[in-house]
């Protein structure tokens, strides 16, 4: 799932000044698992901007703003209705897929994070940086892109001290994590080549993909 | 050719002290240190926005110092500054500008350092960078395009003697020989134990060590270390030396005396690490008869 965080009030305050009339629309997705849509939070959410002297006029929520169908057939109830902007409460995607079918201003009120696994309720880790080259047939289904601070290749850095990462004294070394499982499994053989350097996180952006 | 690869393939034990670059460009500090220290040791290694605060490069200072007080330099490149095309570039730059010696550094986290936000490269990693080196040396860059005219450069990595546990840095350590690493330069040494059982293994790859030797100034700035130095963890016994002893001045040069000796058989030299205390430097080479 996609982990998205709240922005600060204050900046979201500031980006609807001189708009009055507001439509919000919530995924019911990724959002909604995190806390940061569903339909209690964008009630929450609408009554503070009432507070703040702006009309909610619309509160929708839609089940997975990032698929474009769901979204075009849900705008549609905003038809009759009189909105100076839409406010969205989803990740970047949901975000720009809503402005392709409104010609109001489009801002969102959260920013996006992560690709994460749900641990337990309101708790996630970060589990994949999405590189497209997966190692992760080599490496024990641990990720050093994503657990290794620097997302290096080829085994630990000189900042590996008793197994835990130079950035946080806490923090496991992906690549002690690596060893340790592989030398279980009798696969150390996996780590003794050296990897060359990604390739595919540099392909041409927006990454498309037609199936 | 390279003083450093010289002096090592010579025999005899090559040393070099680490000079940390300046944040500004008043470099009477640095000039102090390189006057004081010139006649003592072979080269002089010059960091690249160690523990990532920002200060001058390590090119520009290593062309400097060479121009000015015509002795050798050992060039740091980071990983964490530079994509794959600014590292061959900068490694061109350093052999058009006269520096003999490279030494390839993963570089520590942005989230150490000054700059607390910056972008991590990383595109290459220290062995892929090593891979790439030896590449520039034979005249092909990374992607496979000839180059007119090779950088004539010795190449060096980096290891730490003290991390646990030590296989999977000894296999990082054969990967880096692999991919054209010709010396190693370690982290700090305190614990003489735990470092001749790295050599035991690491000297079987038949690759120059030069092990690093640190002066620690006192008990404050041994926690220092502890707390923000990547890598680098001062021992409990050391700390309580350096605070028992009635002239700790007397003893952190003692203490960096004894690593010397019972480090001799086991290195191919040793590289200072003074943190502020170059002018000790002398008195320990002359102690120590390196």
């Amino acid at each position: 799932m996609i982990v998205t965080r709240f922005k600060d009030k204050d900046k979201v305050l500031e980006t609807l000044r001189g708009f009055k009339k507001i439509a919000i629309l919530g995924c019911n997705i990724c959002s909604a698992e995190c806390g940061t849509s569903g339909k209690e939070v964008l009630e929450d959410y609408s009554n503070f901007l009432r507070e703040k002297g702006f009309d909610v006029v619309a509160n929708i929520l839609i089940e997975g703003m990032c698929n474009t169908l769901l979204v075009k057939k849900d705008i549609k109830k905003l038809k009759d209705i009189d909105y100076d902007i839409i406010l969205v409460f989803s990740c970047g995607a949901g975000t720009q897929v809503t402005c392709l079918y409104t010609k109001k201003p489009v801002f969102t009120s959260l920013d996006t994070v992560y690709l994460a696994q749900r641990q337990r309720v309101g708790q996630f880790e970060e589990s994949c940086i999405m590189c497209g080259d997966c190692v992760l047939n080599k490496t024990m289904g641990i990720c050093p892109r994503t657990q290794c601070s620097k997302g290096i290749a080829n085994g630990p850095c000189g900042g590996s001290l008793n197994g835990k990462c130079e950035v946080d004294e806490n923090k496991d070394c992906a690549w002690i994590k690596i060893y340790e499982k592989l030398e279980k499994n009798e696969s150390i053989r996996n780590i003794e080549k050296s990897y060359k350097p990604l390739k595919n996180i540099n392909e041409l952006k927006p990454r498309k993909d037609k199936v | 050719m390279s003083i450093l690869k010289e002096i090592i393939l010579s025999g005899k034990k090559v040393l070099t002290a680490e000079l940390f670059a300046p944040k500004g460009i008043d470099m009477t500090l640095i000039s102090k240190k390189v006057e004081l220290l010139k006649h003592y040791i072979h080269a002089f290694n010059v960091t690249d926005n160690q523990r990532a605060t920002m200060r001058v490069s390590s090119l520009g200072l290593c062309a400097w110092i060479q121009n000015n007080f015509n002795v050798e330099t050992v060039f740091q490149l980071n990983c964490r500054d530079r994509n794959r095309i600014a590292l061959q570039s900068d490694l061109l730059a350093a052999s058009l500008l006269g520096i003999k010696n490279v030494l390839v550094i993963t570089g520590d986290h942005p989230s150490v350092g000054d700059h607390d936000f910056a972008k991590a490269v990383y595109d290459m990693d220290s062995v892929q960078l090593l891979h790439t080196i030896s590449g520039l040396k034979k005249g092909v860059d990374f992607s496979g395009n000839e180059l007119k005219g090779n950088p004539d450069i010795f190449v060096g990595a980096t290891a730490n003697p003290a991390a646990r546990p030590l296989r999977p840095h000894l296999i990082k350590f054969g990967k880096k020989v692999h991919a054209g690493a010709e010396f190693f330069q370690t982290q700090v040494v305190f614990d003489t134990d735990k470092y001749i059982e790295f050599a035991k293994q690491a000297n079987e790859y038949n690759i120059p060590i030069i092990a690093g030797i640190s002066l620690i100034k006192n008990v404050k700035f041994a926690h220092f270390i502890n707390k923000s130095v990547p890598g680098l963890n001062v021992p409990e016994e050391t700390i309580k030396r350096l605070s028992q002893s009635e002239d700790y001045k007397e003893e952190r040069v003692k203490i960096a005396c004894e690593i010397i000796e019972k480090l001799k058989p086991y290195v191919a030299g040793f590289h200072f690490m003074a943190f502020g205390l170059e002018r000790e430097i002398p008195q320990i080479i002359e102690k120590t008869k390196i």
